[in-house]
């Protein structure tokens, strides 16, 4: 995991921070990697992330998958910071076309996971406060739920119904309307 | 630095809370915190699916209800959503309900029926409508010397009899009524301004909501006719410089004087356009067929002449194969699908026989013909009431 591909060679010069997951596996990634996550990034402004960084909410399946978001999202930003003095503008835009379709397509097959796993990133994106991540993940959700009804909903996501049939009436009597 | 610093310390508290919990989630959307499903829920695609969601469960339901959360829903979303328009129809018992194309709402398109309106066996006239405004709709039902109104939300069935203006006498009193009320204007909060003319004299009714008419204190010496709708305020002239502005939103009234226009004042020469910026203009010509309009726009409290051209209107309608005609004044009315800056116009023969409108843009002073059945398709939009209301279940907390 702690191979940074070329593009971040300069950065993993400049400092990797070593993350350790609930079942104590390491993983090694740059700073320009670890920071997408605001919980790391203060750990690392308060210079606390020495001797690696426990994270003894998230296994190492789950972290495995959120350094692999954090590594293609930290690319892209240092891909649109450090290539625009070396492209005239209609090229670096071409060039980040391309770029953000990559990253589109990336965020598709990265959500393609099993619902329980889904569940684990969103806690994890909201634990270590990773912005996108938790976008992406919540956006899947709430796609999920599109066109579907209060029962189809609570089928999907094993939501047990604790309204009383009184309440229930009460509230569809209120927004029939939405309801058919 | 203290400063700085504080809110990041709450951040980091809230995450230590976040891990004493423990966070493997088993599959279960019960695991996910709080603010997590208030994201999920901010990120639904519709304001049907949200009233859906919040109706699964009490957790659900408590975070979607709460006003805050309703706040960041409306901005993220564009809302209220429009969800079509209603016409009134000479064919059907009631006004008509048109959804354009694509279907802007899942809603089912029976919700918009108004079958609910109450029928009277006696009274064989039909209900319809006057004005509207976000998901409210006011309507009139006219028969021999009775005259009934009547303010309703379609989509969730309630409605309002208002309560004729009887005279002392016992005789119902007739005029042009408006719907008034703010953005978020509901069942509970709408206002009925009502307009009565009549022997030379004006009285204005106001009606609110879940309460009864009350008298409005104007010069009722004077006969106030309506110049025209901004998107703010209604106008009524006196006929020569006065001017009385209602405001939409807050029903409140407010006179001023229009600024002399070196031509008479007559209330067909002048008119109320939206200018481009939202602001209202006031158009005055002098009725001729190449004569001069002038336009005038407020510019802090006063009314400066923004615009003053001489318009050959029976050469810039020469294009239009109009019949010969000799007069002509403005049109005025609400709405209708006026477009921002123009103005409705008609000509007359000197026998005061109609003939054919076509509007004026203020800015450019373009003349574009208006079809003949102009003023029977005025459309009165509605859109899917905003905030929902969700005092279902949510009370006690």
């Amino acid at each position: 995991m702690a191979s940074a591909g070329s593009g971040d060679e300069k950065a993993a010069a400049a400092a990797m921070i070593t993350l350790i997951s609930s079942d104590n596996e390491k993983f090694e990634v740059t700073e320009a990697t670890a920071t997408l996550s605001q919980t790391i990034r203060h750990m690392i402004e308060d210079g606390c992330t020495d001797g690696g960084v426990p994270l003894p909410n998230v296994t190492s399946k789950i972290l495995a998958r959120v350094i692999e978001y954090c590594k293609k999202h930290a690319t892209a930003a240092a891909g649109e910071e450090g290539s625009s003095s070396s492209f005239s503008d209609a090229a670096f835009l071409e060039v980040d076309r391309a770029f953000l379709e990559e990253l589109e397509e990336f965020d598709d097959a990265f959500l393609e996971v099993d619902r329980a796993t889904l569940f684990d990133l969103i806690l994890a994106a909201n634990y270590l406060d990773i912005k996108g991540l938790l976008n992406l993940t919540c956006q899947k959700v709430a796609d999920s739920v599109k066109g579907k009804t209060p029962e189809q909903i609570r089928e999907m996501y094993n939501i047990v119904n604790d309204l009383t049939p009184e309440e229930e009436a009460e509230i569809r009597r209120e927004t029939q309307w939405a309801f058919e | 630095m203290d400063v700085a610093m504080s809110p990041r310390r709450r951040k980091r508290r809230r995450n230590q809370n976040r891990s004493a919990r423990g966070l493997r989630s088993c599959g279960a959307i019960d695991a996910i915190p709080d603010d997590a499903l208030e994201l999920i829920l901010l990120l639904l695609d519709s304001q049907v699916s949200l009233l859906r969601a919040a109706s699964t469960c009490k957790r659900w339901r408590r975070i979607a209800a709460g006003d805050a959360f309703l706040r960041r829903f409306s901005s993220l979303h564009e809302l209220p959503v429009v969800a079509g328009s209603y016409h009134n129809s000479l064919l059907h018992a009631r006004p008509r309900f048109v959804e354009p194309s694509p279907r802007p709402t899942d809603v089912d398109r029976g919700h918009f029926s108004l079958d609910f309106l109450p029928d009277n066996s006696i009274i064989q006239t039909r209900w319809s409508i006057i004005d509207s405004k976000e998901s409210i709709l006011l309507l009139e039902r006219e028969d021999k010397g009775t005259w009934d109104l009547i303010v309703c939300e379609p989509l969730t069935r309630r409605h309002e009899v208002i309560p004729p203006i009887l005279t002392e006498s016992g005789c119902y009193l007739r005029g042009q009524a408006f719907l008034l009320g703010g953005s978020g204007i509901g069942m509970s909060n709408f206002r009925v301004l009502c307009w009565v003319l009549g022997g030379g004299r004006t009285q204005a009714f106001m009606f609110t909501a879940g309460a009864s008419w009350c008298s409005m204190s104007i010069d009722s010496r004077k006969r106030y006719d309506l110049i025209g709708s901004a998107d703010r305020a209604l106008y009524w002239h006196d006929g020569d410089r006065t001017v009385i502005a209602v405001d939409k939103a807050t029903a409140e009234f407010s006179y001023f004087l229009l600024p002399p226009g070196g031509f008479g004042m007559s209330t067909e020469k002048i008119a109320v356009a939206v200018g481009s910026d939202g602001e209202p203009r006031f158009v005055l010509s002098d009725g001729r067929a190449n004569g001069i309009l002038k336009v005038f726009a407020t510019a802090g409290g006063e009314w400066v002449l923004q615009l003053e051209k001489s318009i050959q209107l029976r050469a810039a309608t020469a294009t239009l194969h109009l019949p010969r005609w000799e007069r002509w004044c403005f049109i005025h009315g609400v709405g209708g699908g006026q477009s921002t800056g123009t103005l409705r116009v008609q000509t007359y023969t000197a026998g005061f026989k109609r003939l054919r409108k076509f509007s004026i843009d203020i800015e450019t002073m373009k003349v574009e013909s208006l079809p003949d059945m102009y003023m029977h398709r005025r459309t009165y939009p509605t859109m899917l009431p905003w905030p929902p209301s969700m005092h279902a279940c949510t009370s006690d907390n």
